[in-house]
């Protein structure tokens, strides 16, 4: 079956505010992830969720990393190539990497994880392409009223909305694939950012969510996301076993 | 937008041009655009902006 409901991080109203990232707190958060982890120049990354590649071509050319890009949006990826045809970006959904094992130092996935329709099997497989001693550095929306989750995950949108966790959600799902923890940092205020970005520009929140979603009424929306109290988070772990 | 004829900066006496303005509340900032003083750098904020959409901003900034 079809799923018909609207892929918000396709719509205008939201990529005229994000940009080529698509996501709070931008290539900062992005710098801010790198600085922690270290990586050798030439290390091979893999970004997850690329979107349009601004982050491929920035893991290229300030951080010297070899950087490959994936994203299930052929849309999306179209800008990518556009921007670049040089950079190398795949079609594919995260749960199913069409990529040997052992292959990367670091697998990021910038607001991209919430969006995908099982979780669980794609942090299994970037286990599974990680090198020992790998990273993997996840930046996301969370819900930190964890009572509102499950009102998100019926919203007619796709949007990282809807497959927002809470904390102790995320790390567990985490760390039971084998992952060590090595860092949570609280982002809201990039989240509030982003939203006060969209509020300029639409007027209002609910306005947005009308013109994203071409619907005349969008309080159902707005509600059950004021009541998950959406954050943001970064989370950097490491594959430190085989 | 206003054009930049409609305002003038009543200091420099010269036309608000449309610019892009850091707005900043409780240590958050993002560029947006308003009309400037080229001269002075005085920043127009017509009233229905700042109780309007201005307010939302801040509310949300407030992480309430």
């Amino acid at each position: 079956m079809m799923d018909e409901r609207v892929r918000v991080y396709e719509q205008s109203p939201l990529l005229e505010v994000a940009g080529d990232t698509i996501r709070p707190g931008g290539l900062a958060l992005t710098d801010r992830a790198l600085k922690f982890c270290v990586l050798p120049s030439g290390a091979r990354v893999l970004d997850l969720g690329c979107g349009p590649a601004a982050s491929i071509e920035h893991l290229r050319v300030k951080h010297q990393l070899d950087a490959v890009g994936l994203d299930p949006s052929e849309m999306l990826l179209r800008l990518g190539r556009r921007r670049d045809p040089s950079l190398r970006l795949i079609q594919s959904p995260g749960e199913w990497l069409p990529i040997a094992d052992d292959q990367f130092e670091a697998v990021l996935t910038e607001c991209s994880l919430s969006v995908m329709k099982n979780s669980d099997r794609a942090l299994a497989e970037f286990w599974r392409v990680l090198r020992r001693g790998g990273y993997l550095i996840l930046s996301d929306i969370y819900a930190r009223n964890p009572a509102g989750i499950e009102a998100l995950k019926y919203l007619p949108i796709d949007s990282c909305l809807c497959g927002a966790a809470s904390q102790t959600q995320i790390i567990d799902r985490v760390v039971v694939q084998g992952f060590e923890m090595k860092l949570w940092e609280d982002h809201t205020s990039a989240l509030n950012v982003f939203a006060a970005q969209l509020i300029w520009s639409n007027g209002s929140l609910q306005q947005f969510w009308c013109r994203a979603t071409s619907r005349a009424d969008a309080t159902d929306i707005q509600t059950a996301i004021t009541r998950s109290r959406p954050g943001y988070y970064l989370l950097i772990a490491q594959k430190t076993s085989r | 937008m206003n054009t930049q004829t409609e305002w003038m900066c009543a200091t420099c006496n010269v036309p608000l041009e449309p610019s892009k303005v850091d707005v900043g509340y409780l240590g958050n900032a993002f560029p947006v655009d308003l009309l400037k003083c080229p001269n002075c750098g005085l920043v127009l904020i017509p009233e229905d902006l700042a109780l309007g959409k201005m307010v939302e901003v801040e509310k949300q900034l407030e992480d309430k």
